[in-house]
């Protein structure tokens, strides 16, 4: 999951910042509109966080700019005025929600959750993909039927992996959804925590959930899903 | 008398009532006057006729000694041929001649003072009856006819109708025994076409004449006789009484329809101020939409109406500055806070180690630093606008002060390659040194924090006209939209400032202007040879 966040004020960006991490996504962050239009527009992002006070060009003329560039992703406005007119020209402008200032952190991460859920077409706060029951709200795994442990890592790549089920997923698409610092990422690291994630969620008969495909990546999903 | 309308009203009642009855009481005395004039006059001409009338009918020994009958006994009517006029004639020695019937025993003692012989003397009388009566005495010759006119002249209203009459009634009388050569001096000897001799003929007797009558004529008697003339002034009173009534009746009722009439025309021409009034109370003071019309205000309500709108503008505007520091400097809190708020959210949202908490502590520290800085100069420029500060001056160098706010800039400065440079005059200005101070040193600070680095920030004191002008100026590439116009303002900040540090809170200038306000001189930014200069003058105190 990668999260662009686009905010002036320091402190509140990186408070942003560090929470998305928490939740094991990927957060990238720029503290004025052009950089984070430049950084939009360079790398897929599954939602982008804007304030809409931005010095320089303001968060408006990002959106207008990004849709009009076709860059995809879901948007959601940080605005600092509670006013319709505001809410609605953003809403307008293409956006996808909003959070007015100031801002519970919880609130703000449910909605990100909220958006990669549609980012990815999962309506459902609870995934479920043959025996694995995830339920995104608070990272719980369940294999068939019992909880099991993951590491905030290992979680984001199963919650990256079943919200692209049946998909082929890309080595290249794990390390810059799941990894801030993907670019000086070893495949291998890669393929280290595609193998733990096989080990906790492989039960006694039931079909494994993660296929490898030679050259492309890997599939997630039981075969009948697939 | 709080209303206006009760002050005009009493006011104009008050002048108007007593003009009024000024000029009644004027009207009313001079008709008094004219109307005794009249009666003194009438009453010296009826002494005239008197005169004559009794010289025609008693002898001269008569006249001197006194007449042997009963008063009223020879003349029935009274000598002046006037029904209303009552006569006593007595010899100097105060024996009656002859009196008119109707006073009875009262002619006795009817009298007046002695103005001397020919002279008339006035005075006013109560007859028995209880009716008023004007009186007119005079001493006469007894020889002489047409004594009546001697020592006054010709009759005041103008001789011709006089005479005529002393003519028309002098005539049937002129049988009499007394007849002397006096008597063809008579006007009523007059030739028979109305044509009358000179003047000084009829009225005025020869010198030797006076001399011969004055000199002989009273032998065997105490003096001359006397005659009293009355009239009664009962119609005089009267008349006058009713010129009176006239008169207050006009008066009352001019002032009742005249206060009426001014209740009206006040009424009227103050219901503009009640319409002002009215619409006062309507007024936003807030947003200032809709303004002061009154429509039929009188030209004296003009200023007021401007005056009202323009203090009304400037309430206005006041309430918008005030409305827009509030929103700023809440804004101003809410980013700080927001941050803080953010940061501890994060921190409790999962286990974190000592190094993290750490780091978001000291975070939060430095965030409060900020806010504690703005709420200092907020509080610092509320102060100065309220006029708290008492201004205690002294001789200051603005370039030690430059030095001074360099201080702890020096450090970063000097790793940015911002340099100090202070040039001009080394004259003291004089100034509040802790003010000047502050000043000096926000505008070090933001010439460090804004000027191109590397760079060199001018500090430059230059004396002026019974003033001094302190620049601080740094180089820039650029300047923000509207950076010259609106830089003074509480909270205005170039887009830049915001990014990154966020540490000015865009309080700093809006205190430089203040403290140069509180100096009584200005603060002013231009943008000159690719620096901006920023301007601070000072007045000699």
């Amino acid at each position: 999951m990668r999260v662009l966040v686009i905010e002036d004020y320091a402190p509140v960006r990186g408070a942003v910042m560090t929470a998305l991490r928490d939740e094991g996504w990927s957060a990238d962050a720029a503290g004025d509109g052009s950089e984070g239009l430049r950084l939009a527009e360079s790398g897929g992002y599954d939602v982008i966080v804007l304030d809409v006070m931005l010095p320089g060009i303001g968060g408006f003329d990002v959106l207008r700019a990004l849709r009009e560039r076709g860059v995809k992703g879901h948007v959601m406005l940080l605005t600092a005025r509670d006013e319709v007119a505001d809410r609605v020209q953003g809403l307008d402008l293409g956006a996808d929600d909003y959070l007015v200032k100031p801002f519970a952190m919880e609130e703000l991460v449910a909605r990100v959750r909220a958006l990669l859920r549609r980012e990815y077409d999962k309506k459902a706060p609870m995934i479920r993909i043959g025996h694995v029951d995830i339920r995104t709200t608070d990272h719980a795994v369940f294999v068939a039927g019992e909880p099991v442990e993951f590491t905030a890592r290992e979680y984001a790549l199963l919650e990256y992996f079943a919200l692209r089920v049946g998909e082929v997923v890309t080595r290249d698409d794990i390390k810059r959804h799941v990894y801030d610092d993907g670019g000086s990422l070893s495949s291998n690291v890669i393929d280290v925590y595609v193998g733990y994630l096989r080990r906790k969620l492989e039960r006694e008969g039931h079909p494994p959930l993660i296929r490898t495909r030679r050259g492309e990546g890997y599939v997630f999903g039981s075969a009948d899903s697939a | 008398m709080s209303s206006l309308r009760a002050r005009l009203l009493a006011g104009t009642i008050l002048g108007t009532t007593i003009a009024f009855a000024t000029g009644g009481v004027l009207v009313h005395q001079l008709a008094r006057y004219r109307l005794e004039r009249d009666t003194d006059a009438g009453l010296e001409q009826a002494l005239g006729f008197a005169i004559d009338r009794l010289k025609l009918e008693f002898g001269r020994r008569e006249l001197l000694t006194g007449a042997p009958l009963r008063p009223g006994t020879k003349l029935l009517i009274s000598p002046t041929g006037r029904s209303d006029t009552l006569f006593v004639c007595r010899t100097a020695a105060g024996i009656l001649v002859d009196a008119s019937p109707e006073l009875g025993e009262a002619s006795a003692v009817i009298d007046l003072p002695e103005a001397g012989l020919d002279e008339v003397s006035f005075g006013d009388f109560v007859l028995a009856s209880g009716a008023r009566a004007r009186g007119a005495a005079l001493s006469f010759h007894p020889d002489r006819m047409g004594g009546g006119a001697r020592g006054f002249g010709p009759p005041p209203w103008g001789g011709p109708e006089g005479r005529e009459r002393r003519g028309r009634q002098g005539a049937p009388e002129r049988s009499g025994p007394e007849d002397d050569d006096d008597l063809g001096r008579r006007p009523g000897r007059a030739p028979s076409d109305g044509r009358r001799p000179p003047e000084s003929e009829v009225g005025r007797p020869s010198v030797a004449e006076r001399a011969n009558g004055a000199e002989g004529d009273f032998e065997g008697s105490a003096g001359p006789p006397r005659l009293i003339v009355l009239q009664a002034v009962e119609a005089r009173q009267a008349s006058l009484r009713h010129l009176a009534l006239v008169l207050t009746s006009t008066w009352l009722f001019t002032c009742f329809i005249g206060s009426a009439a001014l209740w009206l025309t006040i009424r009227r021409g103050l219901r503009p101020l009640e319409e002002l009034r009215l619409q006062i109370a309507d007024l936003d003071w807030r947003s200032g939409s809709a303004s002061v019309e009154v429509r039929g205000a009188p030209e004296e309500l003009a200023p007021v109406i401007a005056q009202l709108e323009a203090s009304r503008q400037r309430i206005v505007s006041a309430f918008r500055r005030e409305r827009r520091f509030v929103g700023d400097a809440a804004h101003e809190l809410r980013t700080p806070v927001s941050g803080i708020k953010a940061i501890l959210e994060v921190a409790l949202r999962r286990q974190r180690t000592n190094e993290e908490l750490e780091g978001y502590a000291r975070e939060c520290l430095s965030i409060a630093s900020e806010m504690g800085r703005a709420v200092e100069a907020l509080l610092t420029l509320g102060k100065l606008s309220r006029g708290e500060v008492a201004l205690e001056l002294a001789d200051v160098d603005p370039r030690l002060l430059a030095e001074e706010a360099w201080k702890p800039l020096a450090v970063t400065a000097q790793e940015r390659g911002v340099t100090l440079e202070v040039t001009g005059s080394t004259e003291p200005v004089v100034a509040n040194r802790d003010l000047l101070s502050r000043a000096v040193a926000n505008l070090v600070d933001n010439a460090v924090e804004y000027g191109v680095a590397p760079g060199v920030v001018r500090v430059h004191h230059e004396r002026l006209d019974a003033a001094s002008s302190i620049e601080v100026s740094n180089e820039v590439i650029e300047v923000a939209h509207g950076f010259v116009e609106h830089a003074f303002e509480p909270f205005w900040r170039g887009d830049s400032a915001r990014t990154d540090a966020a540490r000015h809170a865009g309080l700093g200038l809006a205190l430089v202007n203040q403290i140069a306000e509180l100096h009584g001189g200005e603060a002013t930014l231009s943008v000159r040879d690719g620096r901006v200069v920023a301007r601070l003058v000072i007045p000699d105190a």
